[in-house]
Parts: structure tokens; sequence; C-alpha cells
């Protein structure tokens, strides 16, 4: 396995037969991923994609090994499916649903890290290896196999700056969204962690945006334990004041969790922070020489 | 941001078995009578506002007849802060106090702790307090999934050198507001000042609270308080009813686009090249004509209550959306809404080639390309 999936990866769909779902898994699936089994309660029994359905996980371990789930249900039934994919004990639990009540992410949050688990999101587009293997609603397209491991917490930009450098030649290894929300699993420093461990990276983008302590914690985290070049760029410099951003944690508040400022501490730990989407594979150029 | 007005945030408050002074938020003249009345006088008359500096401006006033309360009450229901108006008013029984103490319970989303912070210098800056007098301030935190109970409250308020009945209240507060954060969705209480009365009762004087809005569906409450504001700018409140993200700026170039993180961008990039967006509006995941036509029809507001827009730009990273139907969308919505500025449609995802033949087609200008979009529309901006 490379970073947390690679083209082995048994993969769960949890929700598969709702619009969602049914239309991720298959783009998935296109992408190479090995998904082996989805789960919708009371549908079980019928196939989504050449997919057997089940209705609880338990059912779906009956017959399967699963690596990996990701998560497609509507955001009030989010907290559950997390609970039961805990419950289950699957390794990586990714959670692409948008507007999770902040509580049931921590709660559940706070319990898979207890049990060792890996939560990505919620409010994540994913994860891509590419290998071959996408958990998540990236699109196919922009992905390119290279030496550079990107890790973001919007989903829309990070596939600017991926397409940027896959237009540029820069391919990439692993892609992690952390998710837009205030209260996510893995963070950026548990992912720079990753990459700076994986021998196939060689360097690596972050990208941020406005509002909470991400990249404060990723910028110490890097002063200290980070050899490999990094080069981020940071979204919401225009953004006024007591304004969310449309993800849930992107808010300035009392004059904290500003763009300036994670770029003066990001810049401070050696980071190249790029001020155009466009100048992130020319960063990367310079730094890979 | 969830805030809550003050009378909301005390009926959580209250939900939570927290000490109030007795009162009732009033709508106008005659309601605030009504109450004034059942309480006897004297009473405080408290604006309702979403903003900071109330006292300053005027919106509290402690009232002591009822011909002192018709003079009052209108003016502050009149009241504004900034661009901000009062809502309505809370009538609050007036109260002696003794002593003015500061308590806050903080559910910290990225260590997933509570923060208590407790100081025994209430109804001031509380950051300011703990940067000149640190000693009179105790912050702890403690896990969510922790078992908090009396032993911590009673030990976090000794610490401060709380004894006898006061402990045993503060105590009770402590645990009362640690089960409220985990069983209401609450993200933030902050008691500022708690009061401690004449009498040696203790009371929240004011409240700060802050909700989760994404879990406003499972508390009828919440919804409730939601139905009755009166929305500061109607605009923002028609986009929050459409499921779009929008941000009012003040410039000259409207924007669209789909997520949140793109559109950020996009508003960064157009300052970079000197140009003034207008707003951040993120039409969210497919685009569809019904989306694109509710986005633009709020974008053509912000045009007609403010400055004018001189150009459109819309971003939009398909990959999964077909450009197709975007770039139809987009024709289709211009002319219904009778948009006359210049439109610029940066487009990139699936089916490509036809969604830039359909915009060629309709006049226009179309990228596949951010940078060279935005650079075009900053200039038709400035031109004009």
């Amino acid at each position: 396995m490379k970073i947390l999936v690679d083209k082995e990866t048994k993969v769960l769909v949890q929700g598969i037969t709702g619009n969602q779902g049914t239309f991720h898994s298959k783009a998935m699936i296109d992408f190479g991923t090995n998904v082996v089994a989805g789960v919708t309660p009371k549908r079980g029994g019928q196939e989504v994609n050449g997919v057997p359905v089940y209705n609880t996980i338990k059912e779906a371990q009956e017959k399967h090994e699963i690596d990996a789930t990701v998560i497609f249900v509507p955001a009030k039934f989010t907290g559950g499916a997390m609970n039961e994919a805990i419950d289950a004990n699957i390794p990586l639990i990714v959670v692409i649903t948008e507007h999770v009540p902040v509580w049931d992410a921590a709660r559940t949050v706070t319990k898979a890290k207890e049990k060792g688990i890996t939560i990505l999101g919620p409010n994540t587009p994913g994860i891509v290896s590419t290998d071959g293997c996408k958990l998540g609603i990236m699109p196919n397209v922009i992905f390119k196999p290279g030496n550079v491991g990107v890790i973001a917490r919007s989903g829309t930009l990070s596939y600017e700056v991926i397409w940027n450098m896959t237009k540029e030649e820069i391919g990439q290894t692993t892609c992690i969204g952390i998710g837009g929300d205030p209260s996510h699993g893995m963070g950026f420093v548990e992912g720079l962690e990753l990459f700076e461990k994986d021998p196939n990276t060689n360097a690596i983008v972050l990208i941020g945006e406005i509002g909470g302590t991400e990249e404060e914690h990723a910028a110490e985290y890097i002063k200290k334990h980070v050899s490999k070049p990094v080069v981020a760029f940071i979204g919401g410099r225009q953004a006024p004041p007591g304004k969310k951003m449309g993800h849930a944690g992107a808010i300035v508040s009392g004059g904290k969790g500003t763009a300036a400022s994670k770029i003066k501490v990001l810049e401070e730990a050696g980071v190249g922070v790029a001020r155009l989407l466009s100048e992130v594979p020319k960063l990367l150029k310079k730094k890979l020489k | 941001m969830g805030l809550l007005l003050e009378f909301e945030g005390k009926i959580v408050f209250h939900e939570a078995g927290i000490p109030l002074l007795p009162g009732k938020v009033a709508y106008n003249l005659e309601e605030a009578i009504a109450t004034a009345e059942d309480l006897g006088y004297p009473v405080v008359v408290k604006g309702q506002i979403l903003h900071g500096g109330r006292g300053k401006a005027g919106l509290i006033k402690v009232v002591k007849d009822q011909k002192e309360l018709k003079e009052l009450t209108p003016k502050i229901l009149a009241g504004t802060i900034k661009d901000m108006k009062v809502q309505n008013v809370l009538i609050e029984k007036a109260a002696k106090i003794a002593n003015e103490l500061y308590i806050s319970s903080m559910f910290d989303t990225y260590s997933r702790e509570i923060i208590f912070i407790m100081s025994t210098e209430g109804g001031i800056d509380i950051e300011a307090v703990a940067e000149k007098t640190p000693e009179k301030v105790r912050t702890e935190r403690y896990p969510i999934d922790f078992e908090f109970t009396a032993k911590q409250a009673t030990e976090l308020s000794k610490s401060l050198g709380f004894k006898g009945d006061e402990l045993k209240q503060l105590t009770d507060i402590l645990v009362k507001m640690w089960d409220a954060m985990h069983t209401k969705d609450l993200q933030l209480m902050e008691i500022n000042p708690l009061a401690i009365l004449d009498d040696g009762q203790v009371i929240a004087l004011d409240s700060k609270v802050i909700i989760d809005d994404n879990a406003i569906y499972r508390n009828a409450l919440y919804q409730e308080f939601m139905d009755k504001r009166i929305p500061d700018d109607p605009l923002e409140d028609k986009a929050a009813g459409f499921d779009v993200a929008f941000v009012r700026l003040d410039g000259d170039i409207g924007i669209i686009g789909n997520g949140a993180g793109l559109v950020m961008g996009t508003v960064d990039l157009i300052a970079e090249f000197g140009g003034r967006p207008a707003n951040f509006l993120d039409v969210g995941g497919g685009a569809s004509t019904e989306r694109v036509l509710n986005a633009l029809s709020i974008i053509k507001a912000v045009g007609e209550e403010g400055e004018a827009i001189d150009v459109l730009l819309v971003n939009i990273f398909g990959g999964i959306t077909r450009c197709d139907d975007v770039a139809n969308a987009v024709v289709e919505v211009r002319e219904k809404l009778g948009l006359e500025m210049p439109f610029v449609v940066r487009l990139v995802g699936t089916k490509q080639k036809e969604g830039m033949a359909i915009l060629d087609k309709a006049g226009i200008n179309a990228f596949t390309e951010m940078e060279p979009a935005v650079k075009r529309a900053v200039e038709i901006a400035k031109s004009k």
C-alpha cells in the first residue's frame, strides 16, 4: 500500500443506491478502484454498477474483506454510518457528506482515534492514489502518476491545482482531501507525516484556506519534521472578517485565521507560498531542481 | 455562524437549568409594557442585535416607570449598529448586583475538547483580563468524552477562591454548561457577566451562545428562533433559502462558481489582477439551470441594490458537471433574467467542446483556463 490506499484496496461504498453513491461508485470503478461491495439499509440483494449491495456492513463483511469505506449518505444519517463503519473496524473511513453536525463528527472522530481508525472528512472530496484507486468525487481526468503528494482542505481548489500540475507534466503520488469542516479526522500534520515517510513522494503541495488552525499546526510540524520541499496555496485572502466563505470552517473570527497570518507562518517554516494557482507548478519545479 | 441573540441564548440557558433574572422578549411597545407591568418596575430594556457594543450604542437602558419605558423602547427598537438592526427587546427585572464574574465553555473543534474559562472579573473583555491579570483567570480543557462532574467543577471554582454557597452555585452552573454543550449542539456558551446578586444568588446577566448551523434541523427551538428573525440582509437570507453560499463584497465583478475553495480562489485572483469582486457565491455541485438561475438572480439583485455589476464571471471546474449543460443553463438564464452586462465563462470538464460551442454561439467570452478568464473579466470591468 502506498499512502492509505492503492489499487489493491478493497473498497465499500455506504449509500451506494443513492444518486451520488451510484454516480460516483461508477466513476470510482472507471478510475480503477476495487469496489467490492455497497451498503444501503433495506436495499440489500440488488446490484449497483455490478457491485453487490448489502443491508449492513456486517452482512457485507461476511462475504467480503473490506479495507476502506466511502460514505455518501445524507448529513442526518452520516454520524450513524460512521459509527457503523467504526464498529466494523474498517481501518479507513472517507466521509464525503457536507453539513454533518459538528458534534457528530467530533464524537465519531474521537471514537475512531481510540481504535486507531483513520477518518478523512466529513466534507472531503476524498483520496486518490494515482496507481488507480479513488475513494471520493474528484474528477478522474485531472490526475497523472508522479512524485508529488497533495493535501488540501478544499476540493475544487485542489482540482484546480492538481490540473495545473498535470498540464505542466508534474504528476502526483497521492492526493488527500482532509475536508472543509471545522471538526474532521486526519489533519495536515498526519498527512505530512505520511508523505514525509513515503519513498515515492519527493515534494508536497499543501492547499489551505482561511479559518481554523490547520495551517499553523502544519507550519510548526514542517519546521521540525519535514525534509521534503513543500509548496502551499492559501485561499481566502480577500475574505471579509466574520463571514463564512462557503465551507463551515472557512471563517476569519476575532482577527484570527486570516490568509496573511497563515502565509506568514508557512513562509517562516520554509514553505514556498504561491500567490497564483499557476505558480504552484513553477515553485515545485524550482524546489525539485 | 450560528450566533444567537441574547434572549435566544437565555432561553437555551433556561432549558439547561442556568438561573436568570425574570424577563421576556417583546417585539413592540405594547408587549414591552405588558411584560414590564408583570415584572414590576424598575426594568432593564435590552435591544436585541447580533453585534457587540450595545451599551455604548445606547441600546440597554434601565427604566423606572411606564413613562420612561414608552419614551425609550421605540428608540431602542429602531436602533442599529453598523448595518445591523435591533430585532426586538428583552425586558428584564432590574436587580442589585454585588459582583460580576465570567464563565464560558467553548467547543474546540480542532482538539475536540471543551475549554472552560472562568474569571473573578466579569462584564469586560476577558482577553484583556487574561493579559493584564492572569491570576484572575483559569482555563481548563477537557476532552469531549471526559466525564466532567461536580468534582472538576468544584476544583475549578475553588482555584479562584470561591467558597460556601457561591461555590455550590458555580459548581452547579459549570456542570449544567458541560451537559448543555453535549446535548444541545452548542459551540459556545459565554456568560459575561455572571452576576452575584446582593441576596447571594448567582445568575446569568448576559448570554453569548453559538449553535451549530448544521444541527438546526434536529433542534426545534433553534428553527423557531431562525423563523422569527428579521433578516439583516434579505439577499443573504434569500441565498440561504436557495442553499447557495453567498457573501456580499463591494466591487463591480459578479462571480459565480462551483466549490467554496474555487470561488475563494477566484475572488483572490480578481483582486490580485487589480479588479474588485462584487461577491462570493458558490452554486454548489450540479450547476443545474435552476441553481444557475437562483445564483444569477442574487447577483442581479446585488447590482440593483448597490454598485452596478460591470461584468459577470462564471467559473466552473466541471469534472463531474457536464459543460454543455452548464453552458445551456448560463445562456438560458441570461436571457430569462435580461442580464445585459458582458459574461466571461470559464468551463473545464466533460463535454467541454460542446459547452464552448454553445457559449460562442451566444456571443459569450469562453475560456478553459482560470487565469486568462479572470484577466479578461478584470479588463472589461476596468474599461467601464
